[in-house]
Formats: C-alpha cells, structure tokens, sequence
C-alpha cells in the first residue's frame, strides 16, 4: 500500500475525532492545519491515478516536505504495473508549470484583479440571487467535467439539480463521449463496457475502429501489442488516416470518411447473409429495431447558412432517438444492400480486405475485441456507429467474456466515474434520468430527504454543452460557471463562441488551475487546486474507481473546484445540503452520500476504506456474505464473474443475461449509412480530420506547461499525404493557409510524420492554444447523443 | 547490428602518410574536445563536401570543411529555426573561441536542425564549404544520432515515450523501434528506439526532443561503415 498505515490510522482517527464534533468547529479547522503541517514533514509516499487519459494509471507520488520530488508508475496497479506514458511519467511537473492562477480574480474595468476569496464568492452569490429571483434557474448554468473528481461532480449536480432546480449542467464529456453513453442506453439500459482491461490478455483479434490507441492510450495498446508479440493475436485498423496504431495492424482498412457505417453493415450483412450467427444467442438476449432515418445534424443556421435547406429539411421529422421495432427477416432485407462491393464502393476500401474482417468476428473459434474512441462517437452518426458495432458483437455473441467484447474506450480520467456515473449531465441523476418520476424520487429522498419531493427536480433535461454554449452566446444564459474544462478552446467553432459582444452582461466564472482562453473570457476567475492537492476519486473507462488522498499543498490561494460551489452554495443558504467546505472528512461523507445511489442498482460502490486500501475497483463491487470481502466485476452481464447476471439467472454460475435490459433483450438498431453533413466540394475540397498526439492532453493546458512535453511537440503541423503536397506545391515544413467557412488559420506542413492521412484528408491536433484548429471545426453533431464532429468538415488549403 | 562493427572501425583503420595530416587535425579536435567535453562539433548539412553518406569519411570531411569556411557568417543568417517559433534559438550558431572561431555549429538540445527542404545554409555559403550538389537535405550528413545511456532512456524501461521516433523528420528509417514483451509484467510492449546510421542524417531533432532531463540519444560523429578497406588508403600507399 502506497498510504502508509500510520497516515491511515491518522484519517481514521481524525474521522473519529469529528464525529463527536457538528457544524463549522474550531476543531475542524485545527485538524485541517494539523494534516497540512503533517503534509509538509518528511517524506511521504501516496497512490494516486493519472491525471491525464481514460486508460487510469497508477502512479506513486513521492513528496518531501509537502512538495512532490518524484512520481512513478506504480506496480501494484493493475492498470499499469508500474509503467506509464510520457504524460504519466511527467506528472510530477504538472502542479508547478508557468502560469498557475494562485489568486481568485475579478474583471473590474475590463481587467482581471485579484480579490479576496471573500469578495469574489459575495460578488458571486449577489449576483446568483439576483438572477434567480429575476429570471429562474434556467438563467444559470454550469460547463463541468471528466476531470472533475467524483466528490466534485457530484455536488455540482446536487448543488444545480436539488439546490438551484436546474439541469443545466453538462460536462465537456459531451464533446467527448455522450455518443457512446447513449448506445450503450439505448441498447442494454445501462451506460459503460461490459469487459475490462483483462480482455487484452484473452483476445485472438483485436479491430480498433477510428481509434489511434498507439497514442491515445499509450499503456493499453502496448498490451496490445504484447498479446500480439506473446499469442500471435491480429490486429485490423480501421481509420481514415494511417497513423502509429496502423503501423502495428496486420490489415489497415483505409476508409473515406463517413463510411464507417458501410463496413460496419456490411459485416453484419455478411454475417447474416451466410447464417453466421449465434442463432441462440440472439434469439434469447436481443431484439431489433429501426431508427429514425436522416434524423438531422444539428446545424445552426448561423453557422452554416449553406446548408440550413438540408436541415430545415429534415428538422420536421420524428424525435431523433425514435425507433420502430423490426423482425429478423427484416433486419436480413436490410442488410442486404451491404455487399462488400457496396461498401467497397462508398469506403473505397478493397472488398477483400472488409471481407477478411468479417470473417475474423464471425468464426466462432476467434474472440474478438473492437476498440474505439473519438473517430466513432465525435461523429454525426456516432450513436448509429456504436451500435453498429454491437449489432456484430452481439449477433455473434461475442460479448462479456474475457477477451470477446466490444469497448468503448475514454478520453478524460473520470469520463465514466464523474460525467457517466455521477451523472452530470443535463439529463440525467446519480441513478437515472431526470424525466423518469422513479429515478427523481431516488434522487429526492438522498438530496432532499424525502421522495415526495421529487417534483422539486425538474424533469426536463436542461440545456447540452454545445447548447449551453450557443445559448451563452447569444446572451440567453446570466450565469456560466465552467470548472475543469477549456471549452473556448474545445468547442468547434470557437470564434463564435469567442465573441462576447451578444453576452457583454452574463457573468462568465471559470476555475481553474492554468490560463487558458476560457479564463482570458472571464467575469470572474477562481484559482483551482488540481489533482493530488486534493483528495478525490477517479473513474476509468473499465469502471474502475480509484482513490487518493490530497499529498500536497495547492499554491497560492488555490481551492478544489468544490470548495467554490460549496462557498457559493452556503451564501445561498444551501450550506444545509452539504458537508462544510473546509471539513477534513468531506470527500468521505459526500462518497458514502454518492455511494447510497449504487447500492442494489448493480451498479454498487464499496465503503470508502476499500478504495483506500486497493488500487481501485471494478464496479458492481459487492460484498461477499460469507467472507465479507469486497469484490470487484471484471465481466458484466456474465453470471461467471457478475453476482447480478447470477441472480437474474437464478443463481446459475454460467451464461450471459442482460439484466439492465427491458425484457432482459438488448436492442440491435438498425442503422442505414447516411452521408456527413458537410462534404468536401469545390470551394472546399479536403476533409479536416483534428484529434490528439501522444505527448500532449487535449487542450495542452497542463500538458503544454510541462518543459518537456512542449519541447517534444511545441505545437501543431498539419499531416497532408505527400502527392496533395505535391499538387499544391508546398514541400515539408512549409506553410500552408487552410479555410473552411468559419475560419483560418496557418500551419507547418508535414507530409512524412507520425501520422499519414490518405488523400484529400488534412489532419491537424487541437493540443495547441496559440493556433487552435477549433477555429475551423463545425458545430454540428449527432442528433442523438448531441455530440460534435470534430474528424470531418471541409476546408481549403493555399501556400501560404 | 551494425553498432558493432562500427566501433570495430577505430581500431582497423589504416593510417597513410596523407592521411596522418588530417589525423593531426583530429587529435587536435579530440584534445579539444576533451577540453570543451564534446569531442565532436555537429556542423550544418553538407559540411566539408557533398558525400554519400556511405563514402564519407568525417575526419576529411571535417578538416576540409575548415579549410573551406570564410566565417562569413550568412548559413546563420538565413537558418529559419528561430522563425518558426519551434526553438528559441537558431540552429546555426558560431564557434566564439578556438581555432575554428566563427565558424558554423549546431547545438541540437538547444535548437537541431530541422532539415530545410531548400537547404538555405547550403545555397548561402558563399564557398564550397556547406556542399550537398545533388544531394537531398535527407541525404545530408552532420553526424549519427546514438542512445548513449540506454538506462536512462523511458522506452527501454518499457515506458510508452518514443518522442524521438515520432519526431525524427525520416521516422521509421532513420530511427526504428525493435519490439520486445516486457519481461518483468509480461504483458506490456518495449518499444526500444534503434538507430540506422546509415539512413540518420545526425540533425539533432531526437536530441533536442529527448524527454528525458538529459538527452539520452545524442548526435555523434559519423564513421562509415567499413565496407571496403582500399577507400580509406590513399592511392600509390602501400
Ligand atoms: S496519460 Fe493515460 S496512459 Fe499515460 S500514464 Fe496517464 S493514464 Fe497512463
Ligand atoms: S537545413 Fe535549415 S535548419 Fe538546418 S542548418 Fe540549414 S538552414 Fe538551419
Ligand atoms: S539525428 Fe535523430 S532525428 Fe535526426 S535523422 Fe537522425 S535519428 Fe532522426
Ligand atoms: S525520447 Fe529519449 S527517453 Fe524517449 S525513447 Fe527517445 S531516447 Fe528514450
């Protein structure tokens, strides 16, 4: 255990100590000091996750004097025993780059000044009664996080949804993954993967569809790779650029953007046509349905006037998310268009190559893993493509066994913990959806102490990041609260969101740790602690939760996220709902508070000591009667390794059931390929592709204030393959002008890097503030998941 | 691999009586070096005579390249490093001391050389001093990037780095990475940089980039391989 036991005991007895003690004591604040001062004695060593990617790595965090002077992968984790990326390696740096906010700030004519804490929550808190009292709560929202700790996203939640009876609140999570979110509700009733990260050490092939793993999830691929090397595993990529992970691929499927869901049908197709599937299987644990067809982009006719007919077009058209329930035969006749000529055809991929691909998920003797990220769900079809993809996997039945399984995969440390299971979006509870009477009771009974007052919720869901965005915009929202995110570098099209002159009179409060252009928009700046300078949880993309505790100091004046929201909170006399801010043991009570919603839902939380003792679990994590061990489920739905899918099959040991699921059938939609909303023509014929490098995280932020990150990869060059180069007559390391029609910007040129776009593709990272390619993206995105699509617009490229 | 034999090469070299000429010159240089503790100056591309990268040798190159330069300066005038906003400083920096002051140099850490398509340092120099002919920039020799501490270097720990490669303007030639299975975890990769000096034009990027606190791989000087032994004697030796 990386917590020593004495520092555990010490928590124990500080727990001990304060349960005699109620409200704000003296004492409180006392034993605050005292574990500071502790903090800064000796050397000490922590446990912590990974700041950075969805993968979660463990690491050490060795301080001396209250400062870290070293972190390392930590070998008990199972994560990573011991091995991180260069992000992880670099984390000891991240808490002391340039430019730390150290002092809350407040625009006083036209420029940022530094304040009191206290002036800034009052000017804070007056200005939230005010519009409150004058315009309701739908005036006021929050733009939260993936990064955010579970503690803290949980009372944001709380704090809008029960305090101020609003749900506007949404994490940059929707940028990132609400397109898998709502595949996976609306195909097993229940959110997140299934398998787990031991599913690398079983599987014979492994697809990663508009996935780069190779730098995106540095540690996952490179045990890949191994099963690869040890087993003589296969992997296929699909992407529409050919980048580290190709290089690894026994078979790249090089497609036009797009046409993912050609192939994806096409497979389907295939195995159906040649009664290939699990006829059992699907008949016991599935049913199908049609979706709405051309369900629309959401474009904004201010942004894009050229093609607001296609969209005033489809607009009138049932709910996006409808679908009509479909027999088998009619899901065959469906299909039946996918040829692998066809797909061919749209893909421009070799007919062969689509077909090996098939075979490789529909020969029963192969287990098979598909992998995918942003190139699936930053998509305007991404929702249809995740389930496409489980369409495959659960025709053949491959799924949750070890190392047969589909796996969506995260970008954000927390994206499942904090975003999914918190629950901080717009729609959605801790259990549930705000529109169900059901779920708000739950939710009214934890928050509010009683059911009934479940109508104190509102049920309808309150406005999407990218609404959120578009509504602030336009001088709709008073109040914005952004807190661990950038979204004025992360939203695509961000000049228009960059214009304040419609929303001169909205308070726009951001906290954070580091400047960034969001802050440099701010009304009010709050100086945020980060990472291991306060205590918190984590949760991975394989529904693992991990535990820390703070390990050092926060500079300056620099608070946790949810110190601000609880400051703001008491001055509005909600200080009732929660533990005070300044309490040592306030993370340990909203957890065990948190925890109240999973127990009995499968989706069950251990007590807080456990995940102080491991390095993390996978939920469901349930009790074990006769031992009274906690134990974690590495294979969901799988009555093997999950007590509930044992219970729904009463009390069986083996078989697969998918408990969440109306009727116990998980839904297979059927969904056409259908083209992307804009397309390269002859004003603007390249495809834009954006996305990340392996050394930088996101919006470079953090990761650009770490010397040597920014010395490996100062800043963004635009991929173009070499005969496009050509054509245009730009050679390497050249500048190029590239345009799409809401904006410019000017690039280096690369035609022979990491990354190799096939022709007509332009691929440019979105890591570098100074010159963000988001200026260019579209704001379009899928109607159902309301998530952008940041791989395809259509852009113009000169020599600059 | 070839490393090997490289370092063989020191030891097998055969010294004629032109040759002891330049040997003179090296040891000088290596005396410097010594004193400056870099016993190799990374020059710009096409530094003593446009060789193929498998005919030069880098002692006459270097020696002849001196005799050529006229410290005028204008290779540092038209290196574009700085403008690009990549490194704080130009690649090209000049000699301040020595017998060689004034004449050209590059620093990787500090700013490498990132390979000018249109070679402007060559098409400045007023002499034949900077020379690469025909040749293309990525046929240029300034050195040979090495991994001098293996030990420090986070990918053959088995840590996912590879900055390096990912940079190296001839990814995949110049520097490959050899695969292994981690033997300690058992189910992880190690991606271990490898260079070609054959193919590694000794730019410096890798340098300048290297993750770690100190660059692990550094640009050295280049020995040719040692293909055929009469190239290295001088006509009518015995
Ligand atoms: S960034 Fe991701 S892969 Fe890298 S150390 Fe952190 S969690 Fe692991
Ligand atoms: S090739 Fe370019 S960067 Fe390299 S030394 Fe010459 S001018 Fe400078
Ligand atoms: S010096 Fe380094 S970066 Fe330059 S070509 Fe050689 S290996 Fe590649
Ligand atoms: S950049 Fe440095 S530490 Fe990283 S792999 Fe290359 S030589 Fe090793």
């Amino acid at each position: 255990m990386a917590i020593s036991r004495r520092d555990f005991l010490k928590n124990t007895a500080a727990a001990v100590a304060l349960s005699s003690l109620t409200g704000i004591s003296t004492e409180a604040k006392t034993q605050l000091n005292e574990d500071k001062n502790e903090l800064l004695k000796g050397t000490k060593t922590f446990k912590a996750p990974c700041r950075f990617c969805g993968t979660g790595c463990g690491v050490q965090i060795h301080t001396k004097e209250g400062k870290i002077i070293m972190t390392e992968g930590d070998p008990k984790a199972p994560v990573n025993m011991g091995l991180n990326c260069i992000k992880g390696y670099n984390l000891s740096k991240v808490l002391y780059g340039k430019e730390r906010i150290l002092y809350p700030e407040i625009r006083k004519n036209g420029k940022l000044e530094r304040v009191s804490w206290d002036e800034a929550i009052n000017y804070i808190a007056d200005r939230y009664k005010k519009v409150l009292k004058e315009k309701g709560p739908k005036a006021v929202a929050i733009a939260g996080s993936g990064q955010w700790t579970i503690p803290e996203g949980y009372v944001a939640a709380k704090f809008m949804k029960a305090g101020l009876k609003s749900n506007n609140i949404d994490p940059n999570a929707r940028y990132c993954m609400a397109s898998a979110v709502a595949a996976f509700i609306r195909t097993f009733q229940a959110d997140e993967p299934m398998g787990s990260y031991a599913d690398f050490e079983h599987a014979d092939v492994f697809v990663t569809w508009g996935a780069n793993m190779a730098e995106m999830h540095p540690i996952l691929f490179s045990r890949l790779v191994a099963q690869k090397e040890t087993t003589g595993a296969i992997l296929f990529d699909l992407t529409t650029r050919e980048s580290r992970t190709s290089d690894e691929a026994e078979s790249v499927l090089v497609f036009k953007p797009q046409t993912d869901l050609a192939i994806l049908n096409a497979i389907a197709n295939y195995i159906v046509a040649n009664d290939l599937y699990d006829k059992k299987f699907v008949e016991k644990n599935t049913r199908i349905k049609m979706a709405q067809i051309e369900p629309g982009y959401g474009i904004d006719p201010i942004s894009a006037p050229h093609l607001a007919a296609m969209e005033n077009a489809q607009r009138g058209r049932k709910k996006a998310g409808a679908g009509t329930p479909m027999t088998f035969d009619q899901y065959k006749n469906f299909l039946a268009t996918y040829t692998f000529d066809y797909a061919s055809k749209i893909s421009g991929v070799p007919a062969d190559k689509i077909k090996k691909l098939a075979q490789a998920y529909a020969d029963p003797s192969l287990k098979v893993m598909s992998l995918w990220t942003m190139g699936f769900n930053q998509h305007t079809r991404g929702v249809w493509c995740n389930h496409l993809i489980y369409n495959i996997h659960l025709l053949m039945g491959k799924i949750s066994e070890p190392g047969n399984g589909p796996f969506s995969l995260t970008g954000q440390p927390s994206a499942c913990g904090t975003a999914r299971e918190v629950g901080t979006f717009a729609h959605k509870l801790p259990i549930g959806v705000v529109m169900k009477k059901a779920h708000r009771e739950i939710a009214a009974k934890i928050w509010l102490g009683d059911a009934k007052k479940e109508n104190e919720i509102p049920s309808k869901p309150g406005f999407h990041m990218t609404k959120m965005m578009r509504e602030f915009e336009r001088g709709n929202l008073d109040i914005m609260w952004v807190q661990c995110c950038n979204p004025f570098t992360a939203s695509p099209n961000i000049s228009r969101f960059r214009d304040r002159s419609l929303n001169k009179d909205s308070m726009l409060i951001v906290s954070d740790s580091y400047r960034t252009a969001s802050t440099d928009l701010a009304d009010v700046v709050l100086p945020a602690a980060m990472w291991v300078e306060k205590e918190g949880f984590y949760g991975n993309a394989e529904r693992r939760t991990q535990h820390w505790f703070q390990a050092t100091l926060p500079p300056g004046e620099a608070k946790e996220d949810m110190w601000h929201i609880l400051a703001v909170a008491e001055k509005l006399g909600l200080g009732h709902m929660f533990p005070d801010k300044d309490d040592p043991q306030r993370v340990k009570k909203i957890f065990e508070e948190y925890r109240q919603f999973k127990t009995g839902s499968s989706k069950d939380l251990a007590p807080y000591e456990e995940y102080v003792k491991a390095r993390g679990l996978c939920w469901p994590v349930v009790q074990d009667k006769k031992t009274g061990e906690w134990k974690e489920t590495l294979w969901r739905y799988n009555a093997k390794y999950d007590p509930y899918a044992s219970k729904a099959l009463g009390g069986k040991k083996e078989g697969i059931v998918f408990y969440k699921a109306k009727g116990k059938k998980a839904t297979m939609w059927c969904c056409p390929y259908e083209p992307a909303s804009e397309v390269p023509d002859n004003d603007y014929p390249f495809w834009l592709c954006t996305g990340r490098v392996l050394e930088h995280w996101h919006t470079g932020s953090m990761t650009a204030r770490i010397p040597a990150l920014h010395r490996a990869v100062p800043y963004a060059k635009l991929e173009m393959h070499p005969e496009d180069a050509k054509k245009l007559g730009v050679k390497r390391g050249e500048k190029v002008k590239i345009s799409s029609r809401r904006g410019t910007a000017f690039y280096e040129v690369d035609t022979h890097g990491r990354g190799r776009p096939q022709k007509g593709l332009v691929y440019v990272p979105f890591f570098d503030e100074n010159n963000p390619i988001n200026m260019l993206t579209l704001d379009h995105y899928d109607p159902i998941s309301k998530e952008p699509d940041y791989k395809k617009c259509a852009v113009k490229i000169e020599k600059a | 691999m070839n490393e090997n034999k490289e370092k063989g090469y020191g030891e097998e070299i055969q010294f004629t009586r032109s040759s002891v000429v330049v040997f003179f010159i090296f040891l000088f240089h290596i005396f410097r070096g010594f004193a400056s503790g870099r016993g190799f100056k990374q020059r710009p591309p096409g530094a003593g005579g446009n060789h193929r990268k498998s005919e030069v040798d880098s002692y006459i190159a270097e020696a002849s390249f001196l005799s050529k330069c006229i410290r005028c300066g204008q290779c540092g005038v038209v290196c574009p490093t700085q403008e690009r906003g990549e490194e704080t400083a130009k690649a090209i920096q000049f000699c301040k001391s020595g017998f060689d002051q004034g004449t050209p140099y590059i620093e990787p850490r500090k700013a490498a050389c990132i390979m000018c398509v249109d070679k402007p340092c060559v098409v400045a120099c007023p002499t034949d001093a900077l020379d690469l002919g025909k040749l293309d920039i990525e046929q240029s020799i300034m050195g040979t990037a090495e991994i001098v501490s293996p030990k420090g270097c986070l990918a053959i720990q088995g840590l996912r780095c590879e900055v390096c490669y990912n940079r190296c303007p001839l990814i995949g030639d110049a520097i490959k990475l050899e695969k292994r299975v981690n033997r300690r975890t058992k189910v992880h990769i190690i991606y271990e940089p490898v260079v070609d000096s054959d193919v590694c034009t000794g730019c410096g990027i890798c340098e300048q980039v290297c993750i770690a606190d100190e660059a692990v791989i550094k640009v050295r000087q280049y020995y040719p391989p040692f293909k055929d032994p009469d190239f290295y004697k001088f006509k009518g030796s015995s």
